[in-house]
């Protein structure tokens, strides 16, 4: 009650320092864009990045090495984000009440879906795989590949309310995935010399699939775990 | 590309403006989402350089004197992390929503029951 009123009385003292706070971000941002104006060319850093890409890993997409080798340890802290996200969803939407949840019934799926998902789900799953096993060649990678292959799931899921997925197996295949993802990367360490660096399997040649050294094998195990992670998510939302 | 920069500081600022003005849950969740891809726009952004392709290297010429003819990779390597991120606190505000709402009936901040 009390908070009912100091959120009324509030009202129009929330707008004025609101508008301030926008124009002064703006300003800044507005500043900075016309600061950073006038760069020509790539920063030195970009360019040790294109040249090893090119040189070493015989990568035709410069972004997948910079993502998976060089700036590993960010896509590592990304995927224990989705991590600590899934256990959180987890936890946070569960309901006390177990009959009730068997009880709440979602709605029939169409006739269209329920034909249209034998020919979807494996033409989705098979596009999902060619994103996270290409993602060294063309634009993707694990996370829209395994993005693409969840949704093959999700759309099975919500063609029946009584499709339900394994939860016990999700979590032993995140698992394996996320400990496969780790071992590459330590292999690294052992063959290589550094951590996540992934030169210790041949460079090929560029524009090939089995290229740049140990990176498609790290896409695909990082897109079958972001795929379960996300299935998790709305898998937990469900309840 | 300053029509793009344009873009991307208008989305930050209208996600801003929602995010301290709007009392409703769902509508902070989707201001979060449009100030999120405003600064994925910003950073992408700060990668690009005029008349260059994207690093992709497929064809001949691109691959001899790739640092002459691509954008920077390295933002557009920080967008694929904060993408990611950005699902993964999307999916988390979402649930607070629904336990606020499972245990005060309302989705609006400041009326509780």
């Amino acid at each position: 009650m009390r908070l009912t009123k100091v959120f009324g009385k509030m009202k129009h003292r929330v707008v004025l320092p609101a508008l301030l706070c926008l124009i002064l971000t703006g300003l800044l941002l507005w500043m900075w864009v016309f600061d950073r104006r006038g760069f020509e060319g790539l920063p030195e850093i970009s360019r040790l990045y294109t040249r090893e890409a090119i040189n070493t890993l015989q990568s035709q997409n410069v972004i997948t090495p910079i993502v998976l080798s060089w700036r590993g340890f960010d896509t590592y802290g990304e995927i224990l984000i989705l991590l600590l996200a899934t256990a959180g969803v987890a936890y946070g939407i569960r309901t006390k009440r177990e009959e009730s949840r068997s009880q709440r019934r979602g709605l029939e799926a169409t006739r269209i879906a329920k034909a249209g998902i034998s020919i979807l789900q494996p033409l989705i799953l098979i596009f999902g795989a060619y994103i996270f096993t290409h993602g060294h060649l063309s634009p993707g990678g694990g996370f829209p590949g395994g993005i693409v292959l969840s949704s093959g799931f999700i759309l099975w899921i919500i063609t029946d309310p009584q499709n339900r997925l394994r939860r016990d197996l999700l979590h032993l295949l995140e698992s394996v995935f996320g400990t496969v993802y780790m071992v590459l990367c330590l292999l690294g360490l052992i063959l290589a010399g550094s951590f996540m660096n992934l030169t210790y399997l041949p460079a090929g040649r560029m524009g090939e699939l089995f290229s740049s050294g140990a990176i498609p094998l790290i896409y695909t195990a990082v897109g079958i775990k972001v795929g379960i992670q996300l299935l998790q998510i709305v898998e937990n939302f469900r309840d | 590309m300053i029509t793009i920069d344009l873009v991307a500081i208008a989305l930050m600022i209208i996600g801003l403006w929602g995010m301290m003005t709007q009392k409703n849950l769902i509508k902070l969740v989707i201001a979060f989402n449009i100030f999120d891809t405003g600064v994925n726009l910003l950073i992408v952004s700060v990668g690009y350089i005029k008349d260059r392709m994207a690093p992709v290297l497929d064809s001949k010429d691109l691959r001899r004197q790739a640092e002459e003819l691509i954008v920077d990779p390295v933002p557009s390597a920080m967008v694929l992390t904060s993408i990611v991120i950005g699902v993964a606190i999307t999916a988390l505000m979402l649930v607070f929503t629904v336990k606020y709402y499972r245990r005060t009936g309302s989705l609006i901040l400041g009326e509780e029951r």
